[in-house]
């Protein structure tokens, strides 16, 4: 049966594929690897790990984070 | 203010439309490895070719040697190396690398709030940047921001 211009082999492939980036973008979700220690995984660059995680995850800073950022940027504000 | 950007910040930045203010605004370096991420290895997407301008026009400045490091690694020998405020990324674990290393950092969202900060922007432009923003960060990430941005009188 073809799909997609897709044999058998090709569609448990990219099952697979999903599979992967799934589960890769968890990982990334939960902050346990980089962009791109996800992109070594995949084998992928940057940029196409990037889009990956872009429409998977959008991004992973914590709250906690944002605002001791936003803490220092109201500093360097003020310092200004 | 001199800061080292890391490159997913760089390209959300070109998305959204507000790399301009900041590269106006700021000294903005790179280092060799996020140059090639965002345009090297990009080819191709308008966005790359956006920041290969700002290159060419020196208003972002791309510094150090090329390496075998990971991309964080350069970024970090880069503000190293002195001169620099902070670095700039919007990657967790980055972040908590930066943490636990007591070297500052801004994020996405938070470097366009530092634009309203110093009155480079309205309001209304910071809250429209944000909004951009809103597909590429966290959703915890987007509400500190917009909660920041909503109770601030000049």
């Amino acid at each position: 049966m073809r799909k997609n211009g897709l044999d058998e082999e090709g569609a448990v492939k990219r099952i697979i594929n999903l599979g992967i980036q799934d589960y890769v973008a968890d990982l990334y979700k939960d902050g346990e690897i980089s962009i791109r220690e996800a992109a070594e995984i995949l084998q992928l660059n940057f940029r196409q790990t990037f889009e990956i995680l872009e429409k998977k995850v959008g991004g992973n800073v914590e709250e906690e984070q944002e605002i001791r950022a936003l803490k220092l940027a109201k500093k360097l504000a003020d310092r200004s | 203010m001199k800061v080292v950007m890391d490159s997913d910040v760089l390209i959300k930045f070109t998305k959204t439309g507000c790399k301009e203010a900041i590269v106006s605004l700021l000294k903005v370096s790179i280092p060799v490895r996020v140059y090639n991420e965002t345009v090297t290895e990009s080819k191709g997407c308008l966005d790359a070719n956006r920041i290969q301008e700002n290159i060419d026009n020196r208003m972002i400045q791309v510094q150090g040697l090329p390496s075998s490091d990971k991309g964080e690694l350069e970024a970090l020998k880069l503000y190293k190396s002195g001169g620099f405020e902070l670095i700039v990324s919007d990657d967790r674990k980055f972040l908590n690398s930066l943490d636990r290393n007591g070297i500052p950092y801004l994020t996405s969202s938070s470097m366009v709030v530092y634009l309203l900060y110093n009155n480079k922007i309205s309001q209304e432009d910071t809250i429209k940047y944000i909004d951009n923003l809103k597909m590429y960060i966290s959703q915890r990430q987007y509400l500190a921001a917009m909660s920041e941005v909503l109770k601030w009188v000049k």
